[in-house]
């Protein structure tokens, strides 16, 4: 008798450290890893949350510019992106000349490290008096800027127009890594792409791996594209000539 | 053993040269200009400052009292305008609205900034918000730089000095990069402001003399701060009277920057 009473409750203990075990080392019972997606964006536009963005394979003539931004009618863009725009220190930039006929305010995002030769850059102008131009060198001389300004959409909302030269996904990576906050916060990316192949990036960006959406289209030879976490979409392209017309929706 | 010497030394000079030039920053050219009310005495006009500034060739051109597109300045952009003339690139921090347009301080930069900041203080008993405008530049030796242009309130020391500390904050705690803030301090040298200044900034060519009225000077108020404190080094300090374009003279020096070990 005095056995039972210690065999019993040890009997009773190994059952139930064996109920607490998986029932199988192969994971039968887990249930399966789910594919990994953006959020589905709605077919309805609600179109006082958009905007656009006009992104430009070159910078015209200042005055043919500039006319461009003062007298275009339909919704303004909020912000015009050049690429190519050349600066050499010390001499007149045309992207100033454009500035100032178009009562716009000026910034650039370099392609390349500084020099006193010269360099080639994207050129923005924005109509709004901006609060700030947030910008990143990363160690690999990967430059990306962005004009942050208030939006009225449904709210007022702080947004930043962001613009880099990308070739790959890994550069788009760094980036997200470097301004993780205003990247996934409100904010778009908006650039030419130089690399291989814009699908390829497409998958990484709207992977696990970055988790936002890729957008990008072909115009002529070259490609831009677009980056947008989920709470924001790119409407579309519209390629005209040299001038690819963005719209993004914010979602609320 | 003649020739031995002779090798060695062809081989150590360069050695230290070269180790001499790793250990100092580039060199740049600072020049802050009080424009007095947009430019009045020059009838707000952009040619008669740039043509001051190409004779310095800088490479900052720290800037207060900058109208944007007010009614007195008949709604033109003076900086865009001095930008284009000197080929320098523009940033303007807007203080305050006035006439339809705006007051406040700007910086002119010979290379592209990467980021550029607005400090906007409205404190209690000031006649009127101050700006502060910093650009962040990489220079062409891949070193960077912040700039700053600063107003400091005239009302009284008190108020400068907590401008200064809310404007002077953000520096202190991104500290990894070399600081220069230029400008109008509103401060006598023996000033209480400038005392509370050189606690942790670096006055720049300290006692080098008076900066107010142009017409003949008695008075510095005019300044360059650097941070971090005590790894700055100048030279060609000048300050410059242009009655024609200012009541302040003009200051200008060439700076550079050696981490301290």
């Amino acid at each position: 008798m005095r056995h039972s009473n210690r065999i019993l409750p040890l009997i009773l203990a190994l059952l139930g450290i064996a109920a607490c075990t998986k029932t199988s080392d192969k994971g039968e019972d887990t249930p399966p890893k789910e594919e990994y997606s953006l959020p589905e964006v709605s077919e309805t536009i609600v179109d006082g949350n958009t905007f656009n963005v006009e992104f430009f394979l070159k910078l015209d003539a200042p005055s043919y510019a500039s006319s461009h931004i003062l007298y275009f009618t339909g919704k303004k863009p909020l912000v015009y992106m050049y690429a190519d725009v050349g600066y050499v220190p010390g001499k007149a930039s045309a992207l100033v000349e454009t500035a100032l006929l178009s009562k716009t305010y000026p910034f650039m995002v370099q392609y390349d490290a500084t020099s006193e030769k010269g360099n080639l850059s994207t050129g923005i102008l924005t109509r709004y008096s901006v609060s700030g131009f947030d910008g990143v060198i990363l160690p690999e001389g990967l430059f990306m800027g962005g004009v942050n300004f208030n939006i009225p959409l449904a709210s007022v909302v702080s947004m930043t127009f962001y613009s880099a030269r990308i070739s790959s996904g890994e550069q788009l990576k760094a980036l997200a890594t470097a301004r993780h906050s205003t990247l996934y916060g409100d904010s778009v990316l908006v650039g030419e792409f130089v690399g291989e192949d814009p699908a390829e990036v497409k998958k990484f960006a709207e992977s696990r791996n970055l988790g936002m959406r890729f957008d990008y289209v072909k115009a002529g030879e070259r490609t831009v594209y677009t980056l947008v976490q989920p709470g924001f979409a790119n409407r579309g392209f519209d390629v005209n000539g040299d001038c690819v017309t963005i719209r993004f929706e914010k979602f609320y | 053993m003649e020739l031995i010497r002779k090798k060695i030394l062809l081989v150590a000079l360069p050695m230290i040269f070269l180790g001499v030039l790793s250990l100092r920053g580039q060199s740049f050219r600072i020049l802050s200009m009080n424009m007095k009310e947009g430019g009045q005495y020059a009838g707000y006009k952009a040619a008669p400052y740039a043509a001051f500034i190409k004779e310095y060739d800088p490479d900052f051109v720290c800037l207060q009292e900058v109208d944007m597109r007010t009614i007195r300045s008949k709604k033109t952009d003076i900086l865009d305008s001095l930008a284009l003339q000197t080929g320098m690139f523009p940033f303007f921090c807007k203080s305050f609205d006035y006439q339809e347009g705006g007051f406040g301080v700007a910086i002119l930069s010979k290379y592209p900034f990467y980021r550029v900041e607005k400090t906007v203080v409205t404190l209690d008993g000031a006649r009127e918000p101050r700006g502060t405008a910093w650009v962040y530049v990489q220079l062409p030796d891949g070193s960077n730089v912040r700039v700053g242009s600063v107003h400091l309130a005239v009302e009284s020391n008190d108020l400068a000095i907590k401008q200064w500390a809310d404007v002077s904050k953000k520096v202190l705690l991104e500290k990894d990069i070399p600081t220069i803030l230029a400008g109008d301090f509103n401060c006598p040298p023996d000033g209480a402001t400038i005392s509370y200044v050189s606690i942790k900034w670096q006055e720049i060519a300290r006692g080098s003399g008076p900066t107010i009225p142009s017409t003949g000077p008695t008075t510095q108020l005019d300044y360059m701060m650097g941070y971090p404190k005590g790894g700055w080094k100048w030279s060609n300090y000048k300050i410059i009277p242009r009655s024609d374009l200012s009541d302040h003279c003009f200051i200008v020096a060439d700076l550079s920057y050696e981490a301290q070990q």
